[in-house]
């Protein structure tokens, strides 16, 4: 299991390496390792995740908080499983490898952004998570522009600007936390950070968060998202939409522990959230591209998490984690649908898809459903997350921040009704449905979610697990640090 | 003032400003000076790898003085050491915290696969960086500079465990010769770096899965540690030196042949 | 010493931050980043420096090293990596610059790129 949790990060690495030697072979041979690599991931994150509990991985042998360690608990297994289905989904069925020349490479950093996706979950060290971060986004700012129109260009350079802004604030708060904890590993300065006083760790915290808020799109840090999403190639979007942020979400979490030892800061942080929240889903709401409107959205979803995380509490981690969940695989389905819609009108403007219904009637119903269960329609799994964030929101006596979720979860439903409303008018265009291979993977996501939404049950063990390894400091200490203990 | 250009840099000031008073104001708070931490390593993870004792240390988990006993005496001669590096630093980056240079390796490559990506690919002859033909005695004599730019690049990936230097100092060194090479409009092989590149990504790898393999743990030092101060002595931080040497070396150099030979 | 260390590393990367904020042209935004990562990078070398001690090589001219007598070699080697990612940033920055401005001929990103609605 130990050799496993490792490869999680390393087999990527040897693939994107690998496929230098088959710049010349047919395409379909980096499809095929690809594919492997990350059914290989999910096959064997999945095994971990329901066989046994947990497992730390000292890197080079040396003991935490000295090394750097990988740790693959509850919470993290079900991150990497969910990001290694979303990464193969996006390998086998078309998206970034599909689309241009000079194949090998894009296919070597899309891999090298698979393992950096796991190594920032699996990671138990700050920096080596900043480190991971970098490559994530290095990898993604040239994917993006990949996507070789004027906005590709321009959503790459405002990514590579905030980003880079935004990792060397992230670096600066590194610096001052392990400066005065005298430590980088995540569970020793959970233990640690009471060392620092009040305004040092307000400041540094503050810092460090900078990082992760780029990555959920978070207000100040999200004026990237429209251009990138829009210019992005079709797998690019996915891997910006559920794979980076779910990430970011993910990181969020596990810093719960040390962001609840600091009232001050999780007051700062709620109005922000809340701005973030308005601000996308307005923005989402007058937009016509469907691209941007998918971006907008995200981010408005990743400022519901971000709420549902400062509510605090069992439920609210409860919250978090089932909204991340359900949004990483419900916006990998629309922009899966999406992008066969693009194919078959050639056009990104939703109001062009009129009627599409007729010539695509499973992407309709797909987009439909997909739509309806990011907005929380009872059923669908992104209800269940609500739900439980609303609970969560009760119990900590956050009224105001409840009412502005629920109107804008209004708005949500009514941009999102109004583009299935448009898909199912009637219309005497003869559009021909092109590239339906795009709906394989879309299928697959959308029974999960019916499944998750009608059988909330059959996760709410396993996240209820995560729930246990989140919530409190002393579980991912004991884990990390059980020689000590 | 109603110029926007005006206007906005009166914003970025007052912005900047304000978080420049936040930063400072809370830096400020801890005891007057802007000396917050304790400078000794003692009290940080670090002061267990000068000691080279990670083994024997137990951290204190909440109190601020944390390291082990600090009876462990060592000096150049000293023998079986669990890392071998004179030079601390290189230990630390090729050893105790040899993950992040592996993240960090890979950085380089993502980021040379993309500008590869990115530029426009026109294919043509290396014509140098400027315009005139590069004169008699640069031509002639970039073939001898770039072979002591190569000695002396391979030279501090060697002994980067003995003094100041390793594997990405010994890197920029060769890359330089390689530019040498390019200003004086000499060709380079640019498929020869590319495999370079790639060779030494997998030995990096390779180097990991032996320990991976062997001990149990990726990147665990498989090479036995020497002599303290020897050049064969330090296990590890040699092998991976001469590899990151050999990757920094081939990809900064593929860097610089494309941005010499494709049209800017 | 170390307020003005402090204070200089944290001025440069501020410098940096105001650059990125203020300017427009492309090129000078980079730059203003390579600042701030020059002002990050010397702040966290701050973070280990000591005026006592000694630098984190070890030689036969000190007697029984310990801890005490090491600036931290820690950040030193964050450092390092931290301006390899870095060099990164900025090869790919500069790749994108130049195919920015050969697809549209300025070094600017016009603030009609902002709006919404386009042009697909």
């Amino acid at each position: 299991m130990n050799t496993y949790l490792t490869l999680l990060i390393i087999l990527p690495v040897f693939a994107a390496f690998l496929m230098y030697f088959f710049r010349k072979a047919d395409n379909w041979i980096n499809i095929a390792i690809m594919s492997f690599v990350t059914l290989f991931g999910t096959v064997s994150s999945l095994v971990m995740l329901f066989s046994q509990g947990s497992e730390v991985v000292a890197l080079g042998g040396w003991k935490p908080p000295y090394g750097i360690v990988l740790v693959g608990d509850r919470l993290s297994l079900i991150f990497v499983a969910l990001i290694y289905l979303i990464t193969y989904l996006i390998a086998q069925f078309g998206g970034i490898e599909r689309t241009k020349v000079n194949d090998h490479k894009s296919g070597a950093l899309f891999m090298l952004l698979t393992a950096a996706a796991a190594g920032m979950i699996l990671t138990g060290d700050l920096f080596n998570f900043f480190v991971f971060m970098e490559l994530a986004a290095i990898s993604s700012y040239v994917l993006i522009a990949k996507g070789g129109c004027r906005s590709s260009y321009t959503g790459a350079l405002k990514y590579i600007f905030t980003g880079g802004l935004a990792s060397m604030l992230m670096l600066l708060g590194i610096g001052i936390l392990y400066n005065t904890t005298g430590t980088l590993n995540i569970a020793h300065l959970m233990l640690r950070i009471g060392l620092v006083g009040d305004s040092l760790r307000w400041l540094a915290l503050g810092l460090v968060l900078c990082g992760i808020l780029l990555k959920m799109e978070v207000f100040p840090f999200n004026l990237w998202v429209p251009e990138s999403y829009k210019g992005a190639p079709a797998g690019m979007k996915i891997v910006l939409g559920s794979i980076l942020s779910t990430v970011g979400g993910y990181t969020l979490i596990r810093l719960y522990p040390i962001l609840i030892q600091n009232p001050g800061l999780i007051k700062m942080l709620l109005p922000l959230a809340l701005l973030s929240l308005i601000l996308a889903e307005l923005a989402a709401y007058r937009e016509k591209h469907i691209n941007r409107l998918l971006g907008y959205s995200s981010a408005g979803q990743m400022a519901l998490v971000m709420l549902a995380i400062l509510f605090g509490g069992r439920m609210g981690i409860y919250a978090a984690i089932f909204i991340v969940i359900a949004h990483a695989l419900a916006k990998a389905v629309l922009f899966f649908v999406g992008a066969h819609f693009k194919k078959s009108t050639d056009s990104s403007m939703w109001e062009s898809y009129r009627g599409l219904s007729k010539t695509s009637p499973i992407g309709a119903v797909l987009f439909t459903v997909a739509a309806l269960s990011l907005t929380g329609i009872p059923g669908m799994m992104g209800f269940w997350g609500k739900l439980s964030m609303i609970g969560a929101g009760l119990a900590s006596a956050k009224y105001f921040s409840i009412g502005i979720i629920l109107i804008i979860t209004i708005v949500e439903g009514v941009y999102f009704l109004r583009i299935s409303g448009t898909l199912y008018q009637s219309n005497e265009s003869d559009v021909k449905a092109k590239a339906s291979y795009l709906l394989i993977p879309a299928v697959i996501l959308v029974l999960i979610i019916v499944l998750i939404g009608f059988w909330p049950g059959c996760i709410s063990k396993i996240i209820n697990g995560g729930v246990s390894a989140a919530e409190r400091s002393s579980e991912y200490a004991k884990l990390v640090l059980d020689y000590l203990l | 003032m109603n110029n926007p250009r005006t206007s906005r840099y009166i914003f970025s000031l007052i912005l900047t400003v304000l978080l420049g008073y936040a930063v400072f104001a809370a830096l400020g708070t801890q005891g007057g000076t802007l000396r917050f931490g304790p400078h000794s390593p003692t009290s940080r993870v670090s002061g267990a790898m000068i000691e080279k004792n990670i083994e024997g240390a137990r951290p204190n988990l909440t109190a601020k003085n944390h390291t082990g006993p600090s009876n462990v005496s060592f000096a150049p001669g000293s023998k079986g050491l669990e890392n071998g590096a004179a030079n601390i630093v290189s230990s630390i980056v090729a050893d105790y915290r040899s993950f992040d240079t592996f993240g960090e390796v890979l950085i380089l490559f993502a980021a040379v696969t993309g500008f590869m990506l990115l530029l426009p690919d026109k294919k043509g002859k290396n014509k140098g960086v400027t315009s005139e033909a590069p004169n008699f005695v640069l031509v002639k004599a970039a073939p001898i500079v770039f072979a002591f730019a190569m000695i002396t690049g391979i030279y501090i990936s060697f002994n980067g465990h003995l003094t100041p230097g390793g594997g990405f100092a010994g890197g920029a060194v060769i890359a330089t010769g390689i530019l040498i090479l390019v200003l004086s409009g000499n060709e380079f092989n640019s498929q020869l770096l590319s495999l370079t590149e790639t060779i030494a990504g997998m030995l990096f790898l390779a180097v990991g899965a032996a320990g991976l393999v062997l001990k149990g743990n990726f990147l665990q030092n498989v090479i036995p540690t020497g002599v303290l101060g020897y050049i064969f002595s330090s296990g590890i931080v040699l092998a991976l030196n001469l590899i990151i040497g050999l990757k920094v070396g081939a990809e900064l150099g593929s860097l610089i042949l494309a941005g010499g030979k494709k049209e800017i | 010493m170390f307020t003005i260390l402090y204070t200089l590393s944290l001025v440069l990367a501020l410098i940096g931050i105001f650059g990125m904020i203020s300017q427009k042209n492309l090129i000078k935004i980079l730059i203003s980043l390579n600042i701030l990562e020059t002002g990050v990078n010397l702040f966290l070398v701050t973070a280990g420096w000591s005026a006592e001690a000694n630098v984190p090589i070890i030689t036969g001219k000190l007697g029984l090293p310990s801890a005490v007598n090491f600036v931290d070699p820690l950040p030193q080697a964050l450092v390092l990596t931290s301006i390899v990612i870095g060099l990164g940033v900025t090869t790919v920055a500069l790749a994108l610059i130049l195919r920015y401005y050969r697809k549209t001929g300025n070094l600017t990103l016009e603030p009609s790129e902002f709006q919404s609605g386009g042009e697909r």
